[in-house]
């Protein structure tokens, strides 16, 4: 069964609401965080990137998080 | 040692740190410092740890009057680690992180951090952008076979780490 590329964005855009549901309780921290330039992401914000569908830099940059990487 | 990270997380993942251009102090996959290396980020005060992680929950210092989003920080752990090491690295005095951090560019750090790992130091100890005492900075794939890491504890409720780290800052 193929999966067209929208399936697929809809679907990586599904499992990075799951991650970031996980990652912040409030909405206004997860908010903070998509806004706020990322050294780890060069200084973009990851709300930019995702207007890029550049999902895997923000799953990146939200596991360097989690996992406790200092930035 | 502490290091702070999300209650789902194991406490000695370092992959997380290849992650773009990388840390404050490894090179990332996107990072101009080659090659890319990782590190686990730890910190000697628990209060240190803890702050690393809050200052990007929404935590400004009580002269700017931001509110910590305490909610969120309930997804962390502190855990504690006992650290033997072999070869580490003092950075502390280094002049590019010696006067004041936020001013060095991750460039810089990044540079002063990858040559210390080229060079086979297992860790560097660097300040803190808190404030607070080091960080201890561990390069995982440089580790000798005789140097260990070893848990020790998790704290699972911070909310006792916050009250003091507030009461210490009022």
């Amino acid at each position: 069964m193929s999966v067209t590329i929208q399936e697929r964005q809809t679907n990586e855009e599904i499992a990075l609401d799951r991650e970031l549901a996980a990652t912040f309780i409030s909405d206004d921290a997860s908010e903070l965080w998509l806004k706020t330039a990322n050294p780890i992401l060069n200084g973009d914000a990851p709300i930019d990137c995702l207007n890029r569908r550049e999902y895997d830099r923000v799953r990146a940059a939200l596991e360097a998080f989690n996992t406790g990487v200092y930035v | 040692m502490w290091r702070c990270h999300h209650r789902s997380r194991a406490a000695l993942n370092a992959d997380g740190s290849l992650a773009g251009i990388g840390g404050r102090f490894n090179a990332g996959v996107d990072s101009d410092v080659k090659p890319p290396f990782r590190a686990l980020y730890a910190s000697i005060e628990s209060a240190a740890a803890l702050l690393e992680v809050v200052r990007h929950l929404g935590y400004r210092s009580p002269d700017r009057r931001a509110v910590v989003a305490l909610d969120d920080i309930a997804m962390r752990v502190l855990t504690q680690i006992d650290i033997d090491l072999q070869r580490v690295f003092d950075l502390r005095k280094e002049p590019v992180l010696r006067e004041n951090l936020s001013h060095a560019s991750y460039r810089q750090t990044q540079q002063v951090a990858g040559a210390a790992f080229n060079r086979g130091a297992e860790g560097v100890l660097v300040p803190s952008a808190t404030g607070i005492d080091a960080n201890l900075v561990l390069f995982v794939d440089n580790l000798d076979d005789s140097s260990r890491i070893d848990l020790l504890r998790q704290i699972d409720d911070l909310n006792p780490v916050i009250a003091s780290v507030a009461q210490g800052a009022s």
